[in-house]
């Protein structure tokens, strides 16, 4: 079974909003920045709801930030 | 007598041993993976680690207590067992008050990622008190094998004991769980 993996350009994006800190995005999403390290290093997948949460802070559609992949 | 003590010393050397393979796991996963920084503690790793300190602490200093007056002779003393008993409502009661209080407090730093990890945690919980009652179960049955029979005073002693281990199981689970999931996501 191929396995799958969430990629995201989290990092990009943070640097792209005025260098956003993790731990601001942290506080903003309702989450620990350590969620964030773990989402930026790809190694969590986060609930829909936070998925969405992130996306509505950087006003951006879910799937412009987190794209499915298998390999 | 001596196979008692041997008894609780495992069980004491068990959970330093946890604590330290959970101390250099957690060096061991950053040397391994050079691109991970070093995490920031979440406020429940931090309870975790506090919590596994007090609740190896409070062990320790327990079984040297009995080991010095003898687990019989300790609750012979009528005073002792009142403080006993008066621990024991009152700890329950401190832990009612505070959980009361604290309960409806807003900004509570948990995510879906530490609720995650506390929901697994109860399984080291059960884990390790199992395991401690497997070592009284043997333990007293070797020791008092000849005479029949058990001071009842091993009620208490036995429930104490689970106790500390409910509370360490849990602080052992949720910090086995964090370096879980920064290896496996």
């Amino acid at each position: 079974m191929a396995k799958a993996t969430i990629r995201n350009n989290l990092r990009q994006l943070r640097f792209e909003n005025s260098e956003m800190s993790q731990q601001a995005l942290a506080d903003a999403a309702e989450c620990t920045r350590q969620t964030i390290i773990m989402l930026e290093h790809e190694r969590y997948v986060p609930s829909l709801a936070l998925a969405f949460k992130i996306a509505r802070i950087f006003n951006k559609r879910v799937d412009e930030i987190f794209s499915y992949e298998e390999s | 007598m001596e196979a008692l003590f041997g008894g609780i010393a495992i069980i004491v050397i068990a959970l330093l041993l946890i604590t330290l393979y959970l101390h250099f796991s957690r060096s061991r996963g950053n040397a391994a993976d050079a691109s991970m920084p070093d995490l920031p503690m979440t406020p429940l790793q931090q309870r975790a680690w506090l919590g596994l300190v007090i609740g190896i602490g409070v062990s320790i200093v327990l079984c040297w207590l009995i080991y010095r007056r003898g687990p019989t002779a300790f609750f012979d003393d009528q005073d002792m067992r009142l403080i006993f008993y008066a621990l024991l409502a009152g700890g329950g009661l401190a832990w009612f008050i505070v959980y009361s209080l604290t309960r409806h407090r807003s900004g509570v730093p948990l995510d879906e990622r530490d609720r995650a990890i506390l929901q697994r945690a109860p399984a080291w919980q059960s884990g390790l008190i199992l395991v401690s009652l497997a070592a009284w179960a043997v333990v007293l049955t070797e020791s008092y094998r000849e005479e029949g029979s058990i001071p009842v005073i091993f009620a208490m002693l036995i429930f104490w004991s689970s106790w500390m281990m409910h509370m360490v199981g849990l602080a052992v689970g949720v910090l086995v769980g964090y370096r879980r999931a920064r290896t496996d996501g």
